[in-house]
């Protein structure tokens, strides 16, 4: 089976559609009744993405690991002086 | 010129801090106890200059130790960077001269031959002196009051092995240090020269021996008779070197395996078992119990670290990169290489983990380490999305009784590794234990001390750092008779 591809054959059943759905693919219906599910591919990145694990950020060389996303402002590294005076406020707050 | 700006991983919380510090009578938030004298002394890295290449592995950061020096209730903070051979030969050239990590030949020609150690994984206390350990090289010593650098030690010139773990062990009973070098004879060799160093600082038995396969040998465990050495899917060749490539990268086809070393034996005595894929970075404790060799550590599922990837070309795996508290089982009457294995704690812990060091080689009960509690606050907006993703508890694990008490840091806080400071004279778990904090909404670090027997009544103090201490990779508490303190 391909990483990106997922074929899942079940019941027909509000749960099982919803829950496909959720996973972003599309379902279809086949002829017996049975569901048949094309889950779209994972997203993935051009370039590596900063991460987290064991407690420290790495670059993940593949792009496909969950961003780091640090908090507004100067905790994330940005000068202050770049910062409007709304995020500036929101960040006294 | 230095530059940081296009280092992605090295921004805001996690930017370098490039200075010396001390900071007298520190800020404290609750009352440091008075019966701590000593100091809680750290290890870890920065980059004093940007890495050579975007994919060099944080183990090749400068080392910079630090303590908090405790005297009758007052904390006083010093930090410095460990002034090696390459730390010295960056500063005159103004960068980055080294390559990737324990690979010479992604160097500058310029620095052929230099020592490439950054001391940057484990402070030790030994024989009266002060120590920073990386498995790559020799110990440094340190002076225990200055923290400056005085340089490479060798045990009187005894010490024969390139290279001297970053987690020996020192026996409780007989004050021996159990310690080794792999890689001995140098980079790729299958050479393992284990020592005994006797209190004084006398080395008082060689063994060497050959591993199966050149691979990681990171942590140890002793019993009254026995070394317990594991070794797992990291591989390493001069071929992968000459590549231009990190030293170690994963191969899951190889077995985790595990010698068994009788402290009076010699190479031919030494057993090897055979186990699943497994990386056991580090360990807790172990104890003999007839013929069998019971071992306990926090283990991995599968490769904890992305920047030392899988051989075979596939995708580093997360999901795989968690560590479980276990138990395995030696049987030295046994005719066969496999051994038994039970997860102790259902839940996935940080792997630096520590138990009351005088308890080693002994049974125990208590083990102490960090995890991470998904059901605490976490504050995104403060601290980022890393709720879920960082260490934010303590636990004391019960061995006896499989419950677990919880010291929760906050919730804009993920926790380093853990110290226990036994309490003089004290019970088994009884006592402190240790560890810094870093607080991302602040900005700072802080140094936690709760109550090692009250962990869900928070901590008794937390001193306060007005500025980001340098990220640990391991940490101890040295008491005031151990090292020649002024």
């Amino acid at each position: 089976m391909d990483e990106n591809s997922l074929r899942v054959a079940a019941t027909l059943t509000r749960r099982t559609f919803m829950g496909v759905i959720a996973l972003g693919g599309s379902a279809l219906v086949a002829p017996t009744g049975a569901l048949l599910v094309q889950a779209k591919p994972a997203e993935r990145h051009s370039s590596p993405v900063v991460s987290f694990h064991m407690d420290q950020p790495y670059l993940d060389m593949t792009g496909t690991a969950i961003p780091y996303n640090p908090p507004p402002g100067v905790r994330s590294g940005d000068p202050a002086s770049r910062l409007g005076e709304d995020a500036l406020r929101s960040m006294l707050l | 010129m230095v530059d940081f700006s296009n280092q992605p991983t090295m921004k805001g919380f996690f930017a370098p801090t490039r200075f010396e510090a001390d900071v007298y009578d520190c800020e404290v938030i609750g009352k440091v106890p008075t019966e701590l004298n000593g100091a809680f002394v750290r290890l870890g890295g920065d980059w004093f200059y940007p890495p050579k290449f975007e994919d060099d592995s944080p183990f090749s950061m400068d080392g910079y130790i630090n303590m908090f020096r405790f005297k009758n209730g007052i904390v006083d903070y010093k930090g410095r960077w460990v002034k090696t051979p390459r730390f010295k030969a960056d500063g005159a050239a103004h960068k980055q001269l080294f390559g990737k990590y324990r690979n010479p030949f992604t160097d500058d020609p310029s620095v052929a031959g230099l020592d490439r150690s950054v001391q940057n994984t484990t402070p030790l206390a030994f024989a009266g002196k002060l120590f920073t350990l990386k498995e790559d090289s020799l110990p440094y010593e340190i002076d225990c009051n200055t923290l400056e650098t005085i340089g490479p030690y060798n045990f009187h010139g005894k010490y024969k092995s390139l290279t001297f773990t970053a987690h020996p062990k020192v026996d409780p009973t007989t004050g021996e240090m159990i310690c080794y070098g792999y890689e001995a004879e140098g980079l790729e060799t299958k050479d393992v020269f284990l020592y005994t160093i006797s209190k004084k600082g006398e080395v008082t038995r060689e063994l060497r021996f050959k591993v199966p396969y050149v691979s990681m040998v990171h942590d140890i465990s002793i019993t009254e008779k026995h070394v317990i050495i594991p070794i797992f899917g990291f591989v390493s060749s001069m071929e992968r070197l000459k590549e231009g490539k990190v030293h170690w990268g994963w191969d899951d086809t190889k077995p985790a395996m595990v010698a068994i070393v009788p402290r009076d034996g010699e190479a031919k005595d030494i057993r090897w078992f055979k186990g699943p894929s497994r990386a056991t970075v580090h360990t807790l404790n172990a104890r003999d119990e007839g013929e069998k060799v019971i071992f306990e550590a926090p283990i991995f599922d599968s490769n904890p670290f992305p920047f030392f990837p899988p051989v075979d070309g596939s995708k580093w795996d997360p999901t795989k990169a968690k560590a479980y508290i276990r138990r395995q089982t030696f049987n030295l009457n046994s005719k066969d290489d496999g051994f038994t294995e039970e997860k102790l704690f259902e839940m996935n812990v940080s792997d630096l983990g520590r138990v009351d060091d005088r308890y080693l080689t002994q049974p125990y009960r208590y083990a102490f380490t960090a995890y991470s509690d998904k059901q605490r606050p976490f504050e995104e907006w403060k601290a980022g999305n890393l709720g879920g993703r960082v260490s934010n508890c303590y636990g004391r694990f019960d061995l006896a009784t499989g419950k677990m008490n919880s010291y929760f840091a906050g919730p804009t806080h993920s926790l380093q590794e853990v110290c226990f400071v036994p309490r003089k004279n004290g019970a088994e778990g009884e006592g402190y234990i240790m560890g810094v904090a870093s607080n991302y909404a602040e900005m700072r670090s802080e140094l936690i001390i709760a109550d090692a027997q009250r962990l869900e009544e928070g901590d008794v103090a937390r001193v306060l750092l007005p500025f980001r201490a340098t990220a640990q990779v391991h940490g101890r508490w040295m008491d005031e008779g151990e090292l020649p303190f002024a």
